[in-house]
C-alpha cells in the first residue's frame, strides 16, 4: 500500500490530543464517602462480572482514536497496485474561441466538458486518461492517470481562450507522444475544416447548434502619406446562412466616427474604410448582430507611437541637426557638454566629435570619438581609409549607399563584441552593439571630414540610426495568442501590464526585452514602464474561428478497443476508510446516547 | 452531659447487660460467678474433703445420712465490660454522624455497666488504641465516662483486627466486649473478633451504618473520596450503579451475620438515623443484650 498524499498522515498527531482531551473531559463531582471499601468491592465484582461493561467505558475513546486513524489514512489516499489491462486514452478538449458560442447554454465548452466527464464514467477501471487542451497551441493538462477525481477536476478546470483553434496540431502532438493513446476522444464544436485522418483511432463529439454569426475578420490602419493621417480598414463577414442587417460603429476614443448599418447577404464580406484622419486614441470597431458568437463583434486598433527623445552633444553640426530633424523623433535637446545626470531622460544620446571617458548603459551614437568603457580597441587613426565591406543587412545600413564617399581621416578599431558595419583592411570604421549595455553605434570618422554628409545617404543613415536606437519591437496590434515583445529602457525592469481581465507584473530580461505571451483575451493590453504607457490591441479577427458552423461530422472509433497491455494500476482505498469512519462515528453516537 | 439526658439515664438504671453464661470475674461483685464460693445463693452439695471449712458442713444431712456434706454457694463477682468504640474518620460520616450515634450507644451501655457495679473500660480505636478509660466502677464515674466520650474526636484509619489483638494480649481475666463500629475495614474484622471469642469473652458487635451508606444518592459520574485515606475512586455513571452497590452491601452484611452466628457473637445492626434511645430501650432488649 502506498499513499498519494502522505502529508495527511500528520493528522494522526491529533490522537495524543484526543487522549489528553478525553482524560480532561470529565470533571466528576467529588463525593465524600466513609470508606471506599465497599465501592472497591463493587468495582471489583463489576469488572469481574462484566468485562464488556468495562470495555464499554473506554470503547468511546477507542472508537474516537480509530476514527482519527481512519480519517488520516483516508485523507492520505492509500492505494494498492493491482494488475489490470490498461488502455491509454487521450481526451482533447477544444477550448478555442468558437467554443464560447452561446447556441448551447451556457456554452459549447460546458457541453463538451460535461460529455467528457460522462465519457469518463463509461470507461473501464484501469483505463488511463490524459487530458489535452486544444486552442492555438496544445497543452497537456494532465498526464495519463487512473485517478478519476483528478481527471474530472482537470476537465472542469479548462477555460476557453479567445484564440483560433488548431485541432490538427493537437492530434499531431498526441500522436507523437511517447505513449501513443489507444483511442483519442475529441470534444469540439466541429468548427474547423481540417480533415481528421481516417487511420487515427479518433472518436469525435461535436457540440454545435447554430451557425448564426457575423464577425469582424480584420482591422488595420495604413498611412496615407499626409502628415499623421491614417485610414482604418474594418472587414466584416456574414457567416450566417441568411441575410443580416448589422449595425456598425467605429469609435476613436470615446467619439463615434462612423455609424452605419451593414446589409449583408449570407456569406458576404463587407469592407469599411474610415478616414483618412488623425486618430487620437484607441480605435474600436463594434458590430451588433445579436448572434451566437459575440467575441468577434468587436476589434481594436491603437496608434502607440513612442517617438524617441534625443540629446545631441555637439559644438555645432548643421548637417547632423538637419538630418535628425528629418528623422522620426520626439524631443531633441542640444548641449555642448555632457551631464551624465540627465542621460536617463533621453532615449538616444548622440556624441558628435566628443565623448566622455565613460558612459552609463543606454542608446548612443558616437561620431569620431568614443568612450573607454566600450569593448573596442583603437588601432590607428588612418588617412584615406579604404572601405572594404559594408554590412548592408544591418538595419542601420539599409538604403545607405557609400559608393563614391571619400573619407579623409578615420579612426580604425577592433571590436570584441557587436558587429562591424563598415570595415577596412585594418579594422572597423563603423560598429554596432546590441546587448546589456544598450544599443550603440560608433562612427569612426567625422562626416565633415568625408564626403558622406554631402550624400543623400547621410540623413538616411541618421534616420536608420535613430530608428534602430529608439526601436521598440512592440507592434500596435496583434492577434490573440500571439507573443508580445516590448523593449524596456533598462535591463530587468519591472513592467506593469493591464490585460482585459487582470493586472500583471513582469520583468524584462538582460537585453531589455520583455516577452509576454498571455494575450489570449480580446481587448487592450496596456504596458506601463519607464518608457511610458503603450496600448496594444489584441483581436481575434479570424475567419476560421468566426465561422462557427459545424464543418466536420461526428465520428466514432469502432476499431480494436481491446486492452493493449497489461499494467499495474492503482486501486484507491480511501472510500473504504471513509465508509469505515462513517460506521465508527455511527457506533460512537449509538453507544454514547445509548449509555445516557 | 449532652450525650445522655437525665431522664434517659433514669431509664437506663433499670437495665442490665445480659450475660450468656456465668463468668469468672476478678473481684467480688453483683454478677454470678461460675466459681463456687462465698456467695449467699445456694448452689449444690458435695462430699466433705479434708480441709473444707467446717462452717459449710450441712449438719442436718449429717444427722439424717450420717455422712458429711458441705454446702456450695454461687459466688457473685464483678465483670469487666470493654466498650470498643471505632473513632476512625469513617465514623465521622452520615447525618447524624455514626460517631455521635456510637458515642451515645457506648455511653448508654457504659452507664448500664456502672450502675450494675461492673468495671467499665472504654477504648477508642482507629489504627491503634487512641484513648482509653479503664477501671470505672459505680455510678460516681458516670461524669468521667460521659466527658471522656464527649471529648473523643474522629481521626485515623480503621484497623480492627490489630487493635483487638493488642487489647486481648494485655487483658487478664474474663470480660465482655462490646464492639461499636461500622466494620468498614479493608483488612477485615474477623481475626480480631475470633481472637476475642477464642479467649472465651462474650462479644457483642454493634454495627452502625449511615443512611448515605445504605442508600447512596449518586445520579451522575462522580469522584468518590475516602474520608479516611483521602483516596479517590472515579466512578462512571451508568445504569445500575446504586443497585450494584446495594447488592455488595447486602452481601457484606450477610457475611457479618453469618460470621457472628458461626462464632456465637451477638450482632445488632442499626442506622445512625434511628433514635438511639429506641435502640437501647427496644432493639437491645429485643435482641437479648439487656434485660
Amino acid at each position: 500500500m502506498r499513499f498519494l498524499t502522505p502529508s495527511y498522515l500528520l493528522f494522526l498527531l491529533v490522537i495524543p490530543f484526543l487522549i489528553i482531551l478525553y482524560m480532561l473531559r470529565v470533571r466528576r463531582k467529588a463525593v465524600l464517602v466513609s470508606s471506599l471499601y465497599l465501592w472497591r468491592r463493587y468495582i471489583k465484582e463489576r469488572e469481574q462480572s462484566s468485562i464488556l461493561r468495562r470495555l464499554m467505558k473506554d470503547i468511546l475513546l477507542l472508537l474516537q482514536i480509530l476514527a482519527v486513524l481512519f480519517i488520516s489514512i483516508g485523507l492520505a489516499q492509500p492505494t494498492l497496485l493491482i494488475s489490470r489491462n490498461t488502455r491509454y486514452i487521450a481526451f482533447i478538449i477544444d477550448a478555442s474561441a468558437s467554443m464560447e458560442c452561446s447556441d448551447l447554454k451556457p456554452s459549447r465548452l460546458a457541453y463538451a466538458k460535461e460529455k467528457a466527464i460522462n465519457t469518463l464514467g463509461g470507461l473501464e477501471r484501469g483505463d488511463r486518461v490524459a487530458i489535452f487542451q486544444s486552442d492555438n497551441t496544445v497543452t497537456r493538462i494532465l498526464d495519463y492517470t487512473e485517478d478519476r477525481g483528478l481527471i474530472k477536476s482537470a476537465i472542469k478546470g479548462i477555460t476557453p481562450k479567445d484564440v483560433t483553434g488548431d485541432i490538427q496540431s493537437a492530434l499531431l502532438y498526441v500522436e507523437h507522444l511517447d505513449r501513443k493513446p489507444d483511442i483519442i476522444f475529441i470534444f469540439s464544436d466541429g468548427a474547423f475544416s481540417t480533415d481528421i485522418p481516417r487511420d487515427l483511432p479518433v472518436t469525435l463529439y461535436c457540440f454545435n447548434k447554430s451557425n448564426d454569426n457575423v464577425g469582424i475578420i480584420n482591422i488595420s490602419a495604413r498611412d496615407v502619406g499626409v502628415g499623421n493621417e491614417k485610414e482604418v480598414l474594418v472587414v466584416v463577414r456574414n457567416f450566417s446562412s441568411f441575410d443580416r442587417a448589422v449595425p456598425f460603429r467605429l469609435w476613436d476614443g470615446d467619439r463615434i466616427v462612423d455609424n452605419r448599418v451593414l446589409n449583408m447577404k449570407k456569406g458576404e464580406t463587407y469592407r469599411i474604410v474610415v478616414g483618412p484622419r488623425i486618430w487620437r486614441g484607441i480605435v474600436r470597431a463594434n458590430i451588433y448582430p445579436n448572434d451566437v458568437f459575440p467575441l468577434d463583434d468587436r476589434a481594436y486598433i491603437t496608434f502607440p507611437k513612442l517617438k524617441p527623445s534625443v540629446l545631441l552633444v555637439t559644438s555645432g553640426n548643421p548637417y547632423l541637426e538637419a538630418s535628425i530633424s528629418l528623422s522620426d523623433v520626439g524631443m531633441v535637446d542640444k548641449v555642448e557638454s555632457f551631464d551624465p545626470s540627465i542621460a536617463s531622460k533621453y532615449d538616444i544620446i548622440i556624441f558628435d566629435g566628443t565623448s566622455p571617458n565613460k558612459v552609463p548603459p543606454g542608446n548612443y551614437l558616437f561620431i569620431g570619438r568614443m568612450p573607454e568603457n566600450l569593448p573596442l580597441q583603437v588601432i590607428e587613426t588612418k588617412k584615406d581609409p579604404a572601405i572594404l565591406n559594408i554590412d548592408t543587412l544591418h538595419p542601420v545600413m539599409r538604403f545607405v549607399d557609400l559608393e563614391g564617399v571619400e573619407i579623409r581621416r578615420g579612426v580604425v578599431f577592433n571590436a570584441s563584441q557587436g558587429e562591424n558595419l563598415i570595415s577596412t583592411s585594418n579594422g572597423a570604421l563603423a560598429w554596432s552593439y546590441d546587448g546589456e549595455f544598450g544599443r550603440i553605434i560608433v562612427l569612426g570618422f567625422y562626416p565633415e571630414e568625408s564626403s558622406f554628409v554631402e550624400k543623400s545617404s547621410f540623413p538616411i543613415f541618421i534616420r536608420n540610426v535613430i530608428a534602430w536606437l529608439g526601436e521598440n519591437p512592440s507592434p500596435s496590434i496583434l492577434t490573440t495568442g500571439e507573443t508580445l515583445k516590448f523593449r524596456t529602457r533598462q535591463a530587468n525592469e519591472l513592467v506593469s501590464i493591464v490585460t482585459p481581465s487582470d493586472l500583471l507584473k513582469r520583468t524584462s530580461d538582460e537585453k531589455r526585452v520583455l516577452v509576454f505571451n498571455e494575450t489570449s483575451k480580446v481587448g487592450i493590453y496596456s504596458i506601463r514602464s519607464d518608457n511610458g504607457s503603450i496600448d496594444i490591441a489584441a483581436n481575434l479577427c479570424s475567419p476560421l474561428e468566426s465561422n462557427v458552423s459545424q464543418q466536420v461530422s461526428e465520428r466514432k472509433f469502432n476499431g480494436d478497443m481491446v486492452s493493449k497491455e497489461k499494467g499495474k494500476s492503482q486501486a484507491n482505498l480511501w472510500y473504504i476508510f471513509a465508509l469505515g469512519t462513517l460506521g465508527i462515528l455511527f457506533a460512537e453516537g449509538y453507544l454514547f446516547y445509548g449509555r445516557r | 452531659m449532652s450525650l445522655l439526658s437525665p431522664e434517659f439515664l433514669s431509664y437506663l438504671e433499670r437495665l442490665d447487660i445480659l450475660l450468656k453464661r456465668s463468668i469468672r470475674g476478678v473481684s467480688v461483685g453483683e454478677r454470678i460467678s461460675s466459681r463456687h464460693g462465698r456467695g449467699i445463693e445456694f448452689q449444690d452439695y458435695r462430699s466433705y474433703e479434708i480441709g473444707d471449712d467446717f462452717r459449710y458442713i450441712d449438719w442436718n444431712i449429717y444427722a439424717r445420712l450420717d455422712r458429711l456434706f458441705v454446702k456450695l454457694f454461687r459466688e457473685e463477682e464483678t465483670v469487666n465490660i470493654y466498650v470498643l468504640l471505632d473513632v476512625s474518620s469513617s465514623m465521622d460520616f452520615g447525618t447524624p454522624s455514626k460517631l455521635l450515634f456510637g458515642k451515645e450507644i457506648a455511653a448508654s451501655l457504659g452507664y448500664i455497666g456502672l450502675v450494675n457495679y461492673d468495671i467499665v473500660n472504654l477504648c477508642c480505636l482507629s489504627s491503634d488504641i487512641r484513648e482509653r478509660l479503664e477501671g470505672l466502677r459505680g455510678r460516681t464515674n458516670t461524669i468521667r465516662l460521659l466527658r471522656f466520650l464527649e471529648d473523643v474526636l474522629p481521626a485515623g484509619t480503621t484497623a480492627l483486627n490489630s487493635v483487638m489483638k493488642e487489647i486481648v494480649r494485655s487483658l487478664r481475666g474474663k470480660a465482655i466486649f462490646i464492639v461499636i463500629s461500622d466494620l468498614l475495614d479493608p483488612a477485615g474484622y474477623q481475626e480480631g473478633l475470633k481472637m476475642l471469642r477464642g479467649k472465651g469473652y462474650d462479644v457483642f458487635v454493634f454495627h452502625i451504618l449511615s443512611e448515605e451508606e445504605i442508600s447512596p444518592n449518586i445520579d451522575e459520574e462522580v469522584r468518590l473520596i475516602d474520608a479516611e485515606t483521602k483516596e479517590v475512586l472515579e466512578l462512571d455513571n451508568y445504569e445500575g450503579i446504586v443497585v450494584g452497590y446495594k447488592k455488595v452491601l447486602e452481601r457484606f452484611l450477610r457475611e457479618i451475620e453469618d460470621f457472628s452466628s458461626r462464632h456465637n457473637i451477638e450482632y445488632i445492626r442499626a442506622s445512625s438515623s434511628i433514635p438511639f434511645e429506641r435502640i437501647i430501650l427496644y432493639y437491645l432488649r429485643l435482641g437479648g443484650w439487656l434485660r
